[in-house]
């Protein structure tokens, strides 16, 4: 229940609904070409691997930029404060506190992308003769993350909807031309 | 020297140290046996507070520096209570 109320946290949700775009999106650029019959069928270490290389460049994207943005801040509050000296902030507990909250955040925006990417890739190993059916069902997923969203940030849903399933759409169609895996 | 009570006028950027951090870590310094953190003004970035702290031979030094580590930063010392017992202080009469 603790990890959930973590997880969950409002100031979390951007490392959790970015792993688990980033999971489906990176999955269908990746795979699609597999996934909808060109060349072999998907294997399970295929699919393991694809999902390891979200889960690497989710957490490490993520980590980079959360980090940057957090000494930025501190950076800000040494001007606000007026310190002297410059990295103050840094040097203190509060250095230490963004580079864990960076870490911990960067390491659910990986598993978060772990998890999703494994949506596509299951489906595609366990129904091999519909190939669609791993699109479509990973397409709806996306649409219930813009509802998701779309409520959560006041939004409009349905928006938030068609703008998620129209970015999985064309990572699908530029999968399937690249036909990387 | 026996320092019973410390006013502080320190400040914080808003997002961090929360308060509650900022208390634990004076807390953790000897002697310290209790803590009032007040907050007296907040700006868009930052929080101005008023820390009180009392206890038996305060070390003033170290309190400083727990709180500098902390992140937060000390503007001023605008008490300072000193002996065997808390001498409140007195109004001028004039």
């Amino acid at each position: 229940m603790k990890y959930l109320r973590w997880v969950t946290h409002r100031g979390r949700r951007l490392a959790l609904v970015m792993g688990l775009v980033d999971g489906v999106l990176t999955t269908m650029l990746l795979a699609a070409g597999r996934i909808l019959g060109r060349g072999m069928p998907m294997n399970f270490s295929v699919a393991l691997r694809v999902a390891a290389g979200c889960f690497a460049t989710a957490g490490f994207v993520f980590y980079i930029g959360r980090y940057t943005e957090l000494r930025a801040e501190l950076v800000r509050s040494e001007a606000q404060l007026n310190l002297a000296r410059r990295g103050k902030l840094a040097t203190t507990h509060l250095g230490r506190s963004v580079l864990f909250d960076a870490i911990a955040e960067a390491a659910l925006s990986g598993v978060s992308s772990f998890m999703s990417a494994l949506l596509p890739l299951t489906l595609a190993l366990f129904f091999p003769t519909v190939p669609l059916f791993s699109i479509v069902v990973s397409l709806l997923a996306l649409g219930i993350m813009g509802i998701v969203l779309g409520n959560a940030v006041r939004g409009s849903p349905v928006m938030w909807a068609i703008n998620l399933i129209v970015g999985g759409t064309l990572m699908t169609l530029a999968g399937f031309w690249l036909h990387l895996v | 020297m026996n320092i019973r009570r410390l006013l502080l006028d320190v400040d914080k950027a808003s997002a961090r140290p929360s308060l509650v951090e900022l208390a634990a870590a004076i807390d953790g310094v000897d002697g310290v046996e209790a803590v009032n953190i007040t907050v007296t003004e907040i700006d868009i970035e930052t929080v101005d507070m008023d820390i009180t702290i009392e206890g038996n031979n305060l070390d003033y030094d170290k309190i400083i520096e727990a709180i500098e580590s902390a992140g937060a930063v000390v503007h001023s010392l605008d008490e300072i209570i000193v002996g065997s017992k808390i001498l409140e202080r007195a109004e001028s009469q004039r």
